[in-house]
């Protein structure tokens, strides 16, 4: 499971997007990226991309989450 | 009023928001493999280090201790019936941290740094809780006395700031006791006390508060607890938890007391987490590295040099065995490890010999050096006469004929035997220590029967503390005994005597 991309969304997306998101990362490292696209309501809004055992966490539950620790502390 | 107040916490909480500001993370991740006991299997997190926090989908903690090319080993922290397999992890890129500070004295906290007594808690320094020991170079001689308040110790087994002693002794035989009178006499040497309770009922940790509480000792005291319903791991971070928050106070220049209640208890939160994780075992089922776990704790206790502050840790261990057994894996182990042992037998404590003090077993490896000078003077034989008694005792046992030196020994073993015995929580000052011995070593308690010795102790301090106040606290205050204050304490002493006849 670790070895597998995921891309979970959360809210409204269309194709283009994910289109978008897609190439975005594969710019940025450098290599073709496909990913699993699962919608998972939890993350609230926003997605976040599971790519070769890294997270790159773009959604409102991880906001909220930092958020809430930042403000607590 | 109210208003205003609820305008300016509106304000700030706003002020607080706006200064928010999110960066986008990358992090790397694991995923739950499967989660046994409070052990967890990940797959993933392939460049973690030993020791790192990871964090777990929800709110739960984990400790990462194990890296193998099949995955990370961690155990849990903490309850969490989140955590399932398919679980997404993260690396939090730290090792485990606890609060420390001053704000902690007087304080109940978990080994997570979570406080118990259901007050806030704001605190913001951290410590890592595994940390270096000090080194060769940044350690000074010990060299001043650490007064437990217990006649029967600071007169025989003398302790230092910053040694190592260790307390074993079967269940029930006054162990904890020992170490609560020592906390408890510390609150006018202006030491700070560090009281881990290490998978302990939580009625006993409620005890140890409540005593300290009314003793008055719990305003200059941290407690840190994890009680038997923790789990191992909870129980296993507690010592290291503690050990942080005391080298805190330590690394300021204070003088700190800790009281690890007890190792026994570690060992066996560590044997389960060794064998849930699968590694292999030795001598009665504990992992290699039990004795590391020790040393590795107990080496960070020590006497700072000056030019650090000159603070110092004192750790006072304590380890339970089984039926007298002291040469157990564990015991001897932390014997070895420590500077000394005070060793307590059940049959003394039955005996009504309380503390239930074993004389020719227990040692002080540094303390000797440490000890004050007043008691230093008067304290020189106490421990070969005490043995000569115990020897000649069990012969006289016998109804032989005794001659009259013989008679006087075994009287005066008597008597020290109950001037060395003490009421759990009752401290006595260095002065008085000194006066009971001086007035031992004139034989002023020969004539008492033996059941009234006690009660006439008493009457004669109170007569010491009427009569010459300045003289005793001239001695609590320098810890010299001068030939003047010899003097007029031995008068005293006779005089007192005198009229009791």
């Amino acid at each position: 499971m670790v070895n597998e991309n995921v891309l979970k969304l959360a809210g409204e997306f269309t194709d283009e997007d994910i289109e978008r998101i897609r190439s975005g990362f594969s710019k940025m490292l450098g290599r073709d990226i496909r990913f699993k696209v699962v919608r998972d309501e939890s993350l609230i809004g926003g997605f976040s991309a599971f790519i070769n055992g890294k997270i790159y966490d773009a959604s409102i539950l991880a906001r909220i989450n930092d958020m809430q620790r930042q403000l607590t502390d | 009023m109210i208003g205003s107040d609820v305008k300016s916490v509106a304000s700030f909480l706003n002020s607080r928001i706006n200064e928010y500001e999110y960066k986008p993370k990358v992090c790397e991740y694991g995923v739950v493999r499967s989660c046994t006991d409070d052990i967890v299997q990940i797959d993933g997190l392939s460049t973690i280090s030993y020791g790192e926090l990871i964090s777990f989908d929800g709110d739960a903690y984990g400790l990462a201790l194990e890296m193998s090319e099949n995955g990370v080993g961690a155990v849990l922290l903490g309850k969490s019936s989140k955590v399932v397999p398919g679980c997404i992890v993260r690396g939090t890129g730290r090792v485990a941290n606890i609060c420390v500070g001053s704000e902690l004295l007087g304080r109940i906290v978990d080994p997570i740094g979570r406080p118990l007594d259901g007050l806030p808690l704001k605190v913001d320094k951290y410590r890592p809780i595994e940390n270096h020991a000090p080194t060769i170079m940044q350690r000074s001689p010990v060299n001043s006395p650490m007064q437990t308040g217990l006649l029967a110790i600071d007169s025989m087994i003398p302790l230092g700031r910053g040694q190592r002693e260790l307390i074993v002794g079967d269940r029930q035989t006054g162990k904890t006791a020992i170490a609560l009178a020592a906390m408890i006499n510390q609150k006018k040497d202006d030491v700070i006390c560090v009281y881990c309770a290490i998978g302990q009922k939580a009625s006993t940790v409620a005890q140890v508060v409540h005593t300290l509480t009314t003793e008055g000792a719990m305003d200059n005291t941290v407690i840190v607890s994890s009680t038997a319903d923790d789990c191992a791991s909870m129980q296993y971070l507690a010592p290291y938890a503690a050990c942080a928050i005391a080298e805190e106070f330590m690394y300021n220049g204070k003088d700190v007391l800790i009281v690890y209640d007890d190792l026994t208890k570690h060992a066996i939160a560590y044997r389960s987490m060794s064998l849930l994780l699968r590694r292999p075992s030795g001598r009665e089922a504990y992992p290699g590295d039990v004795f590391y776990l020790h040393s590795r704790l107990l080496e960070r206790s020590a006497k700072l040099s000056e030019k650090l502050g000159g603070g110092s840790m004192t750790a006072l261990p304590i380890v339970e065995t089984m039926a007298g057994d002291i040469s157990a894996y564990i015991p001897t182990n932390v014997i070895s490890i420590t500077d000394g042992q005070i060793y307590l037998e059940s049959e003394l404590f039955n005996a009504g010999i309380r503390p239930a003090l074993n004389v020719g077993l227990s040692v002080s490896r540094v303390g000797r050096s440490a000890q004050n000078s007043a008691m230093k003077d008067v304290s020189g034989s106490l421990r070969l006469e005490l043995a000569q008694y115990r020897d000649t005792a069990v012969f006289a046992q016998f109804g032989a004929d005794i001659d009259a030196s013989t008679a006087h020994l075994l009287a005066r073993g008597e008597r020290l035997t109950e001037l060395l015995k003490q009421r759990q929580n009752d401290v006595m000052s260095l002065s008085e220590q000194v006066a009971v011995l001086l007035a031992y070593d004139k034989d002023m308690f020969i004539n008492i029967p033996k059941k009234s010795v006690t009660a006439v102790k008493k009457q004669m301090l109170e007569y010491l503390e009427q009569n010459c106040s300045s003289t005793m606290h001239a001695i609590d205050m320098s810890g010299k005994l001068s030939e003047s204050d010899r003097n007029v304490i031995n008068n005293a002493i006779s005089d007192f005597f005198a009229r009791t006849k």
